[in-house]
């Protein structure tokens, strides 16, 4: 599902003392399948930003189109409903937002907030479940005695059950240990290709950011500064050091060793295996400089 | 060498019915030293902690700090007050409606004497570099700076011992480096001990030493350059590697002639320059 938005302002506590530019002239298109990632400081806007897309915020300029969805400023009565049951959102430490008393009425609130009657909404919360890789047992346990990374799953689980087009995770493995990480990053990847998802994950992991998107996307002072292939993104060193961001663990290592042996860094490359074949293939350059000198 | 903490054969469970989750650990804490704990969750590193500082008590075995042991009533508070823990979550642990009311909470608790609460505050809010904002409210501050107030009021009671647990996974890259900052800071210009549960290997590798935690019991320590050499014991309990250590071990697969020595990427890179420059 495209996404549009164009001019996108945004104030919180407008017209108070305490008024304040979360977001200034955002423009953006993110093409239907993208698997975006969306980095920056903390305070930069990217959870304002993608609050915007499902509609829980407001813009005060500007507008938002996703699909045949468009949300202007200032309009009256959007159509809000339309919006949020295409766009899931997974908010940062979602299993803080369960509620309900099992695992089975927490993930039919979505589908049945959108129409769904009861029946419906428990087939589709055991194939969220299932999607979530959590076994048709859990269903009527307390979702408060899972352990933390499959509480997560269940928050997960109920919005997947609305089956969105498009789904944003917004630092969605923070906190968990590395194998969590891993699985849960895993998920999203095996989601976004099954589903056809158009995915956006904000995180604060630069190696995530590279491994993982089709674009790269960094703010700064609620601006967007750059947004791309990670390839090119991540070329832009100095700049994302300028914006007190890191870059990936292999870059930091191919600089390392530039720094050293002279060598150049080249394209940029994100996995480990990249990472040792360049290398070996510049240790076999300077092999063959030798025998040319 | 002066042992701080020593810990002897400790069993522990929640309930009596329940399985051990602590199954007779041995272990010993020096005095100055920054030990890392790793292992996955659910693997006994937060019980393990709570043991050390007496909030839970062995069933069997022991737990001494300062020789005090922590079944010992009488001796409670004083084994509270020398082994501070910072808990994950930088959202739960404030008492006081300022950063000042809130570090001095505790030494009220301790019942610190006025005039020498107040010279502690402002040196424990300096420590931290929090003393600009000691008159704001804790709860609107950054997570890195909520967790340096809570380093601040527990070195506000002048501990050996700091126990991080997992203190930095729900900050951002700058909250972390700010923790690690201020707590590298207090271990090599304060002697302040630090133990530091943490799932970052780029953090572990610099401890002094590392222990291992699987399943209740305590699998290996030793320093990290003994620990990530156990990379098959690493691998298959499921834990990851250091990020040098991933690239040597990918170098040498694709016939990269190194040593298995290399641990930070410094070390690595000078392995490749003398390489590089011998071909
Ligand atoms: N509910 C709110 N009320 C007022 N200001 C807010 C609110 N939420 C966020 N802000 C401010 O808006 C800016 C952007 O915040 P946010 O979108 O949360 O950034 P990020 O997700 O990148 O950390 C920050 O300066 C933040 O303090
Ligand atoms: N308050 C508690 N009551 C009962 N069981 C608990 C409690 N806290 C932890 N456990 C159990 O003890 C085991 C070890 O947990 P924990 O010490 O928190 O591990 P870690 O910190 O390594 O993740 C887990 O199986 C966990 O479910
Ligand atoms: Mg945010
Ligand atoms: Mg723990």
């Amino acid at each position: 599902m495209d996404i549009t938005v164009k001019d996108l302002t945004h104030l919180y506590n407008p017209k108070t003392p305490f008024e304040r530019i979360a977001l200034k002239d955002i423009n953006v298109q993110i093409k239907s399948g993208t698997f975006l990632s969306i980095i920056g400081h903390t305070g930069s806007g990217k959870s304002t930003f993608i609050q915007h897309i499902n509609g829980l915020l407001k813009p005060a300029k500007g507008e938002i189109t996703v699909g045949d969805v468009t949300i202007k400023a200032g309009e009256k009565n959007p159509k809000l409903t339309a919006l949020r049951k295409k766009v899931g959102l997974v908010f940062q430490y979602p299993e803080h937002q369960l509620f309900e008393e099992t695992v089975e009425k927490d993930i039919c609130f979505g589908p049945m907030n959108f129409g769904a009657a009861e029946e419906e909404a428990k087939r589709k919360a055991r194939d969220a479940l299932d999607l979530v890789g959590l076994p048709e047992s859990v269903l009527n346990r307390s979702p408060f005695d899972l352990s933390g990374g499959q509480m997560r799953r269940v928050a997960i689980a109920g919005v997947l059950a609305v089956e969105p087009e498009v789904i944003i995770l917004d630092e969605p493995t923070a906190g968990l240990d590395p194998v969590g990480r891993r699985e849960m990053l895993s998920l999203f990847m095996k989601l976004h290709k099954q589903k056809s998802l158009t995915t956006i994950m904000v995180t604060h992991s630069m190696d995530d950011a590279a491994f993982y998107s089709d674009e790269v996307m960094v703010m700064d002072k609620g601006r967007v500064v750059m947004k791309d292939k990670p390839e090119a993104v991540f070329s832009h060193i100095e700049k994302l050091q300028s914006l007190g961001l890191d870059v990936p663990e292999t870059i930091k290592f191919l600089l390392q060793l530039d720094e050293r042996c002279q060598v150049g860094i080249g394209t940029p490359v994100f996995s480990i295996p990249e990472t040792a074949a360049k290398i070996m293939e510049m240790l076999g350059q300077g092999r063959e400089k030798g025998a040319r000198v | 060498m002066d042992k701080l903490i020593e810990v002897n054969e400790l069993f522990f469970r929640y309930n009596e019915e329940d399985q051990w989750i602590l199954k007779g650990v041995s272990l010993f804490v020096k005095q100055g030293e920054w030990l890392s704990i790793i292992g996955h969750n659910g693997s006994g590193k937060s019980t393990l902690a709570k043991c050390l500082n007496g909030l839970l008590l062995p069933e069997k075995g022991s737990v001494r700090v300062n020789h005090l042991d922590t079944r010992d009533e009488s001796h409670i508070w004083d084994i509270r007050r020398q082994v501070g823990m910072v808990f994950q979550n930088p959202d739960n642990q404030f008492v006081g409606s300022t950063v000042r009311d809130d570090v001095a909470f505790g030494m009220e608790n301790h019942g610190i004497p006025r005039e020498e609460m107040l010279i502690r505050l402002d040196d424990a809010l300096k420590q931290v570099q929090m003393e600009a904002f000691a008159d704001r409210e804790p709860h609107r501050l950054s997570g890195g700076q909520k967790q340096r107030v809570a380093i601040a009021g527990i070195i506000a009671l002048k501990p050996s011992i700091i126990i991080l647990d997992e203190a930095t996974s729900m900050l951002d890259p700058e909250g972390r480096s700010e923790i690690i900052r201020t707590m590298r800071l207090l271990n090599k210009e304060h002697g302040v001990t630090v133990i530091s549960i943490t799932h970052d290997l780029e953090e572990a590798i610099y401890s002094d030493r590392i222990i291992v935690m699987n399943h209740g019991e305590l699998l290996d320590q030793g320093s990290p350059r003994d620990i990530f050499k156990e990379t098959k014991l690493l691998k298959d309990i499921g834990l990851d590697l250091p990020f040098t250590v991933k690239l040597r071990q990918e170098l040498q697969k694709q016939g990269c002639p190194l040593s298995d020595r290399a641990l930070f990427q410094e070390e690595l890179v000078e392995e490749l320059w003398t390489l590089r420059s011998k071909i």
